[in-house]
């Protein structure tokens, strides 16, 4: 009997035992997957290079790879380099590709599970894998040779995955317990909606039109301006454009004046955005012209960037690409070099539409009752149960509820992917009419790009499909009953600037200004970024490699000085010694390691609570932003609104005491020291959020207003080029690394590189004799 | 030939893991435990055998096979852990499935068969 008790109990606790190590935590590969000896992480191998002779049917070319793992890809001709960069795109990335292509076609589940769940309902409304394939079928008729060589790129990716041992494959797909699947040439356009939507994708128009509503004219424009008084247009000497729109009252009906607004939002932060600038050669020390560009995005590992040089008769260019995406979009070729930043248009609509009981699946619009049309689809679910759920559709896009509001969705950039083709274009230009030109097609994400040729000349277009919208729109929701407005801002009537008399061009994401087009869905935000680029630009100095370097590094935060301008208006008296003291002292450097710095980040904080507070007294959700709040402080003293009194030195007060009580509990010691560690301290995640794999960085200084920021969003890559006597020299850095392998040393070989902005120099040659630091290489034959 | 099973399993078990996936590997531990209740001379379970041959099969991987330094190492340290550490689990999950499989059809097929 006893003997039957312990054999019951064995099988049960082996039962038990196999049941939990193999489940799939998360969607992660199990306990037992992942310590099988031939399936498992102990079967992952690093890559073995000097692959000589693979066999393509596209054309010969050869890889050299450096000792960062950039590859210099020589091409007999532009396809062959296509295909050998698909090639190193799969080799390095492919988990990275195959996650975001999943993604954005809403077949995240099938590699991540459950979890990937609420992504794919969110996607799939867009239809974009279809939309991918028709944009390709576009392409093919427009631009055949951009398609012939999107073909090519397929072809060099397959073929990596065919011939790749599977001991050599990214450990990724063996945590993950997925195999890779082929690529198509239609994905690269899934990849650029991915980045249309981490750019320009909002959902707050429901928060904006309670304060539209709800607010009075004279409130809205002292507590939520929208435009900028000061002149810091991409556009230099442009007269402020748009302006009635900071009183525009709203378009619709949605709120009574005592109604709560509990409708939910999809959080997304539109201040992602990014630096540039190019400076001319009356500013520099040798009359030669510098072009900086750094990218702000939320960083992970991999990043989003892969730096490659590539080389074919009528080729020759150098930057970063995106896995996926066979092209350069900021870099530079033998004659010109450009770089972007987010322009932050305001893409996404959402159409208040009318609807009632007695027409089921209908709604009103221009006098009559429609359909709503409505389609099933069906999510593949790793390790789980399909789900299925209906898409509605309405003329305007998408059918979606928040609570029991009905509205309709109109991103824009689900219309058209058409920027590929603008970077194809892009990298074979050699002057600004070749550049003018590229961007022509350019649609989504919008952009700021900035311009230098080899000839000495400056310039910058924000470029991008732009929505016209209906008078007095101003950011708020749009009337469904109505169809809605088409058509876009003609490419002529852009901003767009060429060799200014200013002598230097920069865009952080600042308003285009310069016309009466309604262009930015930013309410009066990222003031301070371009203001301290023109500050350090236009200080007088000659600027030479080195200035600009540094100017990347830059973490002086100019909101500082408001905050001092505060304290003097209101008068404060600060005690000797004190973190006000301090401040009033200080050159609003964010050096991680000061008092100072510690203490203001304290402060921004507490500007994000007492917003918060201010936005609820007011009655609305959508707390002031800092920019918008530190307005308020210092140009008013009082504003009075149904009969109650909003007395700025009252929210300065109290703004002190937050910032204070933050300090003393978050970050210092009982002394008032800072602790360390505690501020300024950020990780890098894993790009699938995977456990431990995360990076934890200290020490590096900045905020949302430095140039170089660090909260939130990072500078994922930076470049600087200089052009001198007619030739293009450029030095780059990635924040983390060129692969995405986490068993390979170029993971995030970058990294303390990065921290300090030790660029390294890049190397364009028709040569490839001339290569340095070259440590393995590929050949591929063409038979 | 007494001993030749001591050297039998640790062979098989090298087999087994050079090709098995994640259930194969569990039932080949169970055909082990199947295998050790028919044959002749086993008296108990033999824990340590099968403990050590794990052991020694893991020593071949690890030393052999596996790419320690060009990616583990990298892979453990991206990880945020020693690699000891990844080493050590990998081995310590085979081990228990192994005795825990083999063990339980061992007492089974002994108890069916009232040896």
């Amino acid at each position: 009997m006893k003997r039957i008790v312990v054999i019951i109990f064995l099988f049960v606790l082996t039962g038990v035992w196999l049941f939990y190590t193999n489940i799939h935590f998360n969607g992660i590969n199990s306990i037992q997957g992942l310590s099988n000896f031939r399936n498992g992480i102990l079967n992952a191998s690093s890559l073995h290079d000097n692959e000589a002779g693979i066999a393509s049917n596209i054309g010969a070319s050869k890889v050299y790879l450096d000792t960062l793992g950039i590859p210099h890809i020589y091409g007999s001709d532009i396809n062959s380099t296509g295909y050998a960069l698909g090639y190193m795109h799969a080799r390095d990335r492919y988990f990275q590709m195959e996650l975001l292509a999943y993604t954005v076609m809403g077949r995240l589940s099938e590699i991540v599970g459950e979890q990937g769940i609420a992504s794919d309902k969110h996607w799939r409304i867009f239809d974009l894998e279809k939309r991918a394939e028709e944009m390709l079928d576009s392409i093919r008729v427009t631009a055949p040779e951009l398609a012939t060589y999107l073909t090519a790129y397929e072809k060099g990716a397959n073929d990596y995955l065919k011939q790749e041992d599977e001991r050599q494959r990214d450990p990724m797909f063996t945590i993950w317990g997925v195999s890779p699947r082929p690529w198509k040439a239609s994905y690269t356009f899934l990849m650029q909606w991915y980045l249309s939507h981490d750019l320009t994708y909002y959902d707050d128009y429901f928060n904006r039109e309670e304060i539209l509503e709800k607010l009075p004219d004279t409130l809205r424009s002292m507590l939520y301006p929208v435009h900028p008084d000061d002149k810091l247009a991409i556009i230099p000497g442009a007269s402020k454009g748009h302006e009635e729109s900071n009183i525009s009252p709203a378009l619709v009906k949605l709120f009574g004046p005592n109604d709560v607004n509990h409708y939910p939002e999809t959080p997304s932060n539109r201040s992602l955005g990014s630096n540039n600038w190019v400076v001319g050669g009356k500013h520099t020390t040798d009359g030669q012209v510098f072009l900086c560009n750094d990218l702000h995005l939320v960083l992970a590992a991999p990043n989003i960037f892969y730096e490659v040089a590539l080389n074919a008769p009528g080729l020759h260019a150098y930057g970063y690409t995106i896995p996926g995406v066979p092209l350069i979009l900021t870099g530079h070729n033998e004659k010109i070099a450009w770089g972007i930043t987010n322009s932050g248009w305001d893409v996404t609509e959402q159409y208040l539409l009318k609807t009632d009981d007695h027409h089921k699946d209908q709604y009103f619009v221009d006098g009559k009752w429609e359909q709503v049309e409505k389609k099933k689809v069906v999510i593949h679910v790793k390790d789980g149960a399909s789900r299925d759920f209906t898409i509605q559709n309405t003329l305007f896009g998408p059918l979606l509820k928040k609570d029991s509001i009905q509205y309709a969705l109109r991103w824009h950039p689900q219309q058209s992917a058409y920027a590929p083709l603008a970077f194809w274009r892009m990298m074979q230009a050699a002057d600004w009419n070749g550049f003018r030109t590229a961007l022509k097609v350019y649609d989504y994400p919008a952009q700021n790009f900035v311009f230098a040729d080899t000839a000495g000349d400056i310039g910058v277009i924000c470029a991008g499909k732009m929505p016209l919208k209906p008078a007095g729109y101003n950011g708020g929701l749009l009337d469904g009953t109505k169809s809605p407005v088409e058509g876009y801002i003609s490419f002529d009537s852009l901003p767009q600037t060429y060799n200014p008399e200013q002598g230097y061009l920069y865009t952080a994401n600042q308003e285009p200004q310069g016309n009466n087009y309604y262009f930015s869905s930013r309410w009066y935000d990222d003031l301070y970024r371009p203001a301290r680029i023109q500050q350090m630009i236009s200080s007088g100095k000659q600027l030479n490699a080195e200035d600009m370097r540094t100017m990347q590094l830059d973490i002086v935060d100019l909101s500082v000085k408001d905050l001092k301008q505060m304290l003097t208006k209101y008068k404060v008296v600060v005690k000797p010694g004190s973190n006000w003291d301090r401040v009033l002292h200080w050159n609003g450097e964010l050096n991680p390691g000061t008092r100072e710095a510690v203490f203001y980040r304290a402060y921004l904080r507490a500007m994000g609570e007492v917003g918060k507070d201010l936005a609820g007294q007011l009655g609305v959700k959508q707390a002031p932003t800092h920019d918008q709040l530190t307005h308020f402080l210092l140009e008013y003293d009082s504003v009075t609104v149904k009969g109650k009194s909003i007395v700025s030195r009252y929210y300065f007060n109290h703004l002190m005491s937050v910032a204070d009580s933050i300090y003393s509990a978050r970050y210092g010691d009982a002394a008032g020291n800072p602790i360390p560690g505690r501020a300024y301290v950020f990780s890098i995640p894993q790009i699938t959020q995977l456990p431990g794999f995360e990076m934890r960085q200290t020490g590096i200084g900045g905020s949302e207003n430095t140039i170089n920021v660090n909260y939130t969003a990072h500078p994922v890559i930076r470049t600087l080029i200089e052009i001198k006597d007619g030739v293009i020299h450029s030095r780059m850095i990635n924040a983390v690394g060129q692969t995405g392998r986490v068993n390979d040393e170029n993971y995030a070989q970058q990294l303390p590189a990065w921290k300090e902005n030790r660029l390294h120099n890049t190397q364009l040659t028709r040569d490839p004799r001339q290569l340095a630091a070259i440590t393995d290489s590929i050949v591929f034959s063409h038979p | 030939m007494k001993y030749l099973k001591y050297i039998l399993i640790p062979l098989l078990l090298f087999i087994a893991h050079l090709f098995a996936g994640t259930w194969t590997m569990i039932i080949a531990w169970s055909l082990l435990g199947i295998g050790l209740a028919f044959t002749p001379g086993v008296k108990r379970f033999p824990v340590l055998l099968i403990t050590l041959s794990e052991l020694a099969v893991f020593a071949c991987f690890w030393f052999f096979i596996a790419d320690v330094n060009g990616s583990l190492d990298i892979l453990a340290r991206h990880a945020g852990m020693e690699i000891f550490r990844l080493a050590a689990g990998i081995l310590l999950v085979n081990i228990i499935t192994a005795l825990l499989c083999a063990v339980s059809f061992f007492l089974l097929l002994r108890k069916l068969t009232k040896r």
